[in-house]
């Protein structure tokens, strides 16, 4: 009863107890968040984990008040620094905003408005509280941008967002979430699109931030980044937290099948063949291979010995606008073998998507040459390159857009098929359906539109598409960064299943060590349009030579250190 | 992925299955005066008793009543039955005009981004002084080469409305040439005509039908507007616009010689712009990720 | 959590590096050149266009200068050719007209055989009041039902759309014939026709604005609820700004950019719809201008006319070029890759 007998323990910033978010009426209510509880305490970092769709985000707008338009928002305890928040009306939720609590979003072109300059959006929080006079109001804002780590922040304040470089934008977004000093600051996904080098510096920062007594609550669907800096960690699955504890704990000694499928599915450190998701993958059982394997061996079969690709050299410039003229690759060589997987990696702007144009044939180097299955395939004419084209295929990022968007699935494959002269209409049905079988989709996906298919199911339709014209070498270029963790694991172990299956040659391009690491034999660095360093994977990975490939390496999150009983041989 | 990836309450619908998906009760009750437009174009005599060139002086200027909906004019004519009469002339000048305007649009838009760079560059700077332009100018132009006539005022309307659709489907043709599934049919190893006629081609034309749509309201309102100034249609034909024209005169004694027939034409335009931009937001939703 | 974040709306220069002041500077008089060019190049193209419909028309020139009936002896007509100018080759004709236009010197008018320059000049300033009039009331209007209905409730929206709809729909020279019948021959708010500057624009820049602003509010509607639905929208609600802030100074400037480019179209719009509108409120201007020189056949005025229209639409084009700029920055390099 008394305050003056014993002083109480410091209360937590946010108390959460049993909240419930969920959006729409009657027969379409949909609950994103059910039934949560947590805390956060000075100076700590709680890590959600979860993959898109778990509730993560709007758990953290609802702590702010915004959890969007019709949200209904429930919960026995919402306390923030102390006092309960329940059926506060929208003048207190807006008072508190920014002063109490700052919200940091993942790195985006718009997660700053790019009509206006970034010092007014900084200091549009002080503005939005009647903090300071004007002058006052610039110093503070210049003060926060030095504080997150931006360097020549005068200069700075005065750009647009579309003037900064990721990083930059994302220190920007910091400082305008800690310009009012909220103890509280919510971050979701804040390094999620950034570099890896860039990632390591801004989680550096968050910890900092952290170290001085606030409190952040980390939004994230990657478990390297939350071994990195969380302190406790709350794994969120459609909806609600499956387990949480401390971070050494959760990801360490996993006890919910959840946490140990996504722990499983994350491929850093674990060589080429080990399995990333659970169950057998259709590709694999043996009735499958039986089924398939007999109508590629003529393809490829006769192109083995050799390399499937050799890249002699090849150079790319292109023109800007302004007229001058910026070099994307130089003097790159290098060759794969049959059956063999070769790992592009580079940070952007590091000329791996112009490779993967130069190797599709659709853009001719400026010097150098490119040899496909003993072929010449650069520098000879459409003519002479289209008889070839069905040996080789493409993956691509976002495979929605790949796709013509009037068509379903079934029109996507025959289209395929199409190209490499299957027209006759019951033949192409049958390998309509094999090749969904392949990638472990049915028929029932044939009149599906790809807009209604999930991202993983897209990505099977695309890979079913490549392999319609039953190629030797599959290029894939970021086949799985826009896809979650445990989807990511599937496309991958099915990516592996089939290239065992059909003895394909891959070229596999990523920005995600982790991710090439996993997939490849050989591996390619890249940097700035140069080959920085190339050779066998479990080399570079444990031992890179170049200066630039150890920096790399050293600021991937790598979740090895904790999970030794998860993957023992960890390469 | 595009922002809403990150905002994931913030998605759209999912596509529902239903006759319409998405469309309100706006939509249905366009489409439902568009039928009746359509039945009053092609046999006017189901919808009105009177006949429109019936003149009947004694019956002068009466207000609408039960036996004349809309009134009568200067002459005793029935005003409903001439409206409903003059619906065939106004909607066939405005399809006709959208019609010249798409094909010439087609032409401009799609030619330039097919014929290489100095095509392109003609193609551009053409489409932008026919912009720069007024319809009007552009319409009034062609009226003065071709006398005034219902031909003339679809072929003036048509010239005018050009150049807009022509930017339309110029932007249209550039986002689909360098889209990424035109980049993967390459890949494919299809070869280029098929490319053309089999994807290109089909996409380009996928917004015509709301812009048809679209542009006939448009075609309407402008068609009706130069008859009102005498260039189109002539009286005694009860063209909508060459009604408004002839009611000018008695507008204060006899308001219903001008709200029938121009709130006819304000409510057809509306069903078709209501009917277009339902057809252009499935086309939308269709597109977007 | 993609790798790679898109903005939907389609905004130019993305992701652009940084500038250097240098390119800039090099970009921005490369800009200033094309834009001059592209602007010469109109004007030009339009003159040529006009001089070649105009030669195409059927009838003798000298018939419409006197008029049907007019008998004239063959000196007369000596003299009327030479005085107009006809008894020069097409070519010369063709050449001298840009000469005279760099002197301000549009040719005689058919009918009233007075310069056309001066008969322009007379009409430029009600014309460019009505317009200039109705594109501000329009864009106020738009604005309002924008920021006021866009992304509310499923009511007020729903509310606002239809409205917007339904004013784009409505044809201007009627709307101008009932705002007439209603205001001022039944309440007698406004003289029919006539009245003070200000109280004379009243009813005839309503009647060309309304419509407009429909179209207006259909295009900024889009933009501006693209833009509240953008992270930058959440990021400033996150800072604790009140709503309206948000769509005034977040989100209108993006709704703002469309509607600005549409509005030199908009332009040639109202001039086109003012040729009804002035004649219903028998006013005075260009579009009463050219309508009369058309029913007359009157050549040099028309051609007069499309100059003066070519040069204003262009002058207008460069207006709202620099408010895009104003805007977004980013604007100039956009321009710059498409030009």
């Amino acid at each position: 009863m008394s305050a003056l007998l014993q002083s109480p323990p410091p209360a937590p910033l946010v108390q959460v107890l049993h909240l419930s978010v969920s959006f729409g009426r009657g027969a379409t209510t949909n609950a994103a968040v059910r039934d949560i509880s947590f805390t956060l305490e000075a100076g700590e970092i709680l890590a959600l984990v979860g993959e898109s769709g778990s509730g993560k985000s709007v758990t953290g707008r609802a702590l702010l008040g915004l959890a969007g338009t019709g949200a209904r928002v429930t919960a026995e305890t919402l306390e923030i620094e102390g006092h309960s928040v329940l059926g506060d009306p929208e003048r207190r939720w807006r008072a508190r905003r920014g002063r109490q609590l700052g919200l940091v979003l993942q790195d985006a072109l718009v997660s700053l408005d790019p009509l206006r300059q970034v010092g007014h959006e900084v200091g549009e929080v002080l503005d939005a509280h009647g903090i300071g006079t004007r002058r006052q109001r610039h110093g503070r804002v210049i003060a926060a941008l030095r504080e997150a780590g931006l360097p020549e922040p005068e200069r700075r304040a005065r750009q647009r967002s579309g003037q900064l470089s990721g990083g930059q934008r994302q220190r920007a977004l910091i400082a305008a979430a800690i310009a009012g000093h909220p103890r509280i600051l919510i971050a979701d996904e804040p390094t999620t699109a950034l570099d890896s080098t860039v990632q390591r510096q801004l989680l550096e920062l968050l910890r900092s931030i952290a170290a001085q007594g606030n409190a952040i609550l980390l939004i994230t669907h990657d478990i390297g980044v939350v071994n990195e800096i969380a302190d406790r960690v709350a794994v969120m699955r459609e909806g609600q937290i499956v387990e949480s504890g401390p971070t050494e704990a959760i990801l360490g000694n996993p006890r919910h099948a959840y946490t140990r499928a996504l722990l499983a599915a994350l491929p850093a450190g674990k060589a080429k063949g080990v399995r990333l998701s659970a169950g057998t993958a259709v590709a694999s059982s043996s009735e499958f291979r039986h089924r398939n394997r007999r109508s590629w061996e003529s393809g490829t079969a006769g192109a083995r010995g050799g390399s499937a690709i050799v890249v002699d050299r090849i150079s790319k410039r292109y023109a800007t606008t302004g007229g001058m003229a910026v070099t994307a690759i130089d003097q790159v060589s290098f060759t794969v073998g049959h059956g063999r997987t070769l790992g592009l990696v580079g940070e952007s702007g590091a000329g791996k998507s112009t490779i993967a144009r130069i190797l599709l044939g659709l853009t001719q180097p400026d010097s150098g040459s490119v040899t496909l299955l003993g072929q010449p395939w650069s520098g000879v004419t459409e003519k002479v390159r289209r008889p070839l084209r069905s040996s080789l295929q493409m993956i691509y990022q976002d495979p929605l857009s790949s796709f013509d968007p009037r068509w379903d699935v079934e029109r996507i494959l025959r289209d395929a098929l199409r190209a490499i002269g299957l027209t006759e209409r019951e033949a192409a049905k049958r390998r309509t359906l094999q090749l969904l079988d392949i990638v472990g989709l049915q028929a029932k996906h044939l009149p599906a539109a790809p807009l209604l298919l999930s991202g993983g199911q897209r990505q099977r339709v695309a890979i079913a598409r490549a392999l319609a014209s039953e190629p030797a070498v599959l290029l894939c270029d970021e086949p799985v960064s826009a896809l979650d963790a445990t989807t990511q694991a599937q496309v991958l172990d099915l990516l592996v299943d089939i290239q065992k299956a059909f003895g394909l040659t891959y070229v596999f391009i990523s920005h995600d060590l982790a991710v090439i690491h996993h997939m490849s034999d050989d591996i390619l660095v890249l940097k700035d349009g140069r080959v920085v360093e190339q050779g066998p994977a479990s080399e570079v990975w444990r031992s890179p030579a170049h200066p630039y490939t150890q920096s790399l390496f050293a600021s991937v999150a790598k979740p090895g250190g904790f999970s030794r009983s998860l993957h023992p041989e960890a390469v | 992925m595009s922002a809403a990836s990150i905002m994931p309450f913030l998605r759209g619908p999912r596509l529902p299955r239903a006759w319409l998906p998405g469309a309100g009760a706006g939509v249905y009750l366009a489409i439902l005066v568009l039928a009746i437009v359509l039945i009053a174009a092609v046999h006017p005599q189901l919808l009105a008793r009177q006949d429109p060139y019936d003149i009947d002086p004694t019956n002068a200027f009466s207000a609408p009543n039960a036996a004349h909906w809309f009134g009568t004019d200067q002459n005793g004519r029935d005003t409903f039955a001439r409206v409903v009469y003059g619906t065939g002339s106004s909607l066939l000048v405005g399809v006709a005009a959208i019609v010249i305007a798409l094909l010439l649009g087609i032409i401009l838009g799609i030619g330039g981004t097919l014929t290489g760079r100095w095509g392109d560059i003609a193609a551009r700077r053409l489409i932008e002084v026919l912009y720069a332009f007024p319809p009007l100018v552009l319409a009034l132009v062609c009226i003065a080469l071709l006398g005034p006539s219902a031909e003339t005022l679809a072929v003036a309307v048509g010239f005018g409305g050009a150049a807009g659709y022509a930017r339309i489907i110029r932007a249209r043709a550039l986002v689909v040439t360098q889209s990424d599934y035109v980049f993967a049919a390459r890949a494919l190893g299809h070869a280029p005509s098929r490319i053309l006629l089999n994807t290109m081609l089909p996409n380009i034309a996928r917004p015509l039908l709301p812009l048809l749509t679209l542009g006939v309201a448009q075609s309407i309102v402008w068609a009706t507007g130069l008859s009102f100034l005498g260039l189109g249609v002539q009286p005694p034909s009860s063209e909508w616009g060459a009604m408004l024209s002839d009611s000018r005169n008695y507008t204060a004694m006899a308001w219903w010689l001008t709200v029938f027939p121009g709130a006819t034409i304000a409510i057809t335009a509306l069903s078709l712009t209501a009917f277009g931009r339902y057809l252009r937001s499935r086309l939308d939703v269709a597109q977007s990720a | 959590m993609g790798v790679v974040q898109s903005y939907p709306g389609g905004l130019p220069g993305q992701e652009a590096p940084e500038a250097s002041p240098a390119f800039g500077r090099v970009s921005l008089l490369r800009q200033i050149g094309n834009r001059i060019g592209a602007a010469l190049l109109v004007i030009w193209l339009s003159v040529t266009l006009t001089f070649v419909a105009l030669q195409v028309v059927p009838g003798d020139p000298l018939k419409l200068i006197m008029g049907p009936g007019a008998i004239l002896t063959p000196q007369a007509i000596a003299v009327l050719r030479q005085q107009f100018g006809l008894d020069q080759p097409i070519l010369y004709r063709y050449a001298n007209y840009f000469v005279g236009l760099l002197h301000g010197d549009l040719g005689l008018s058919y009918r009233s055989q007075q310069p056309v320059s001066s008969l322009i000049a007379g009409q430029v300033l009600p014309s460019l009041a009505l317009t200039g009039a109705a594109l501000l009331l329009a864009w106020a209007l738009a604005v309002s039902s924008v920021v006021i209905s866009a992304r509310r409730n499923r009511v007020t929206e729903s509310i606002g759309r239809s409205v917007e709809v339904t004013l784009g729909s409505l044809p201007d020279f009627w709307l101008g014939l009932i705002l007439i019948t209603v205001f001022a021959f039944t309440l007698h708010w406004f003289a029919a026709s006539g009245g003070g500057f200000l109280a004379g624009l009243v009813l005839p820049a309503a009647a060309l604005a309304i419509p407009l602003a429909g179209f207006l509010a259909q295009v900024m509607r889009q933009s501006f609820e693209d833009a509240l639905d953008q992270p930058f929208a959440l990021s400033a609600r996150a800072r604790g700004l009140r709503d309206w802030r948000v769509r005034v100074r977040h989100a209108l400037p993006h709704a703002a950019l469309p509607a600005l480019a549409l509005s030199s179209w908009a332009f040639g719009w109202l001039i086109s719809g003012s040729v009804a509108i002035e004649e219903i409120f028998a006013r005075r201007g260009l579009g009463s201008l050219i309508f009369t020189a058309v029913s007359q056949r009157d050549f040099p005025v028309i051609m007069g006319s499309v100059v003066l229209i070519a040069v204003l639409y262009v002058f207008i084009n460069l207006l709202t070029d620099v408010l895009a700029i104003l805007i977004d920055p980013r604007a100039v390099r956009a321009a710059e890759g498409s030009a």
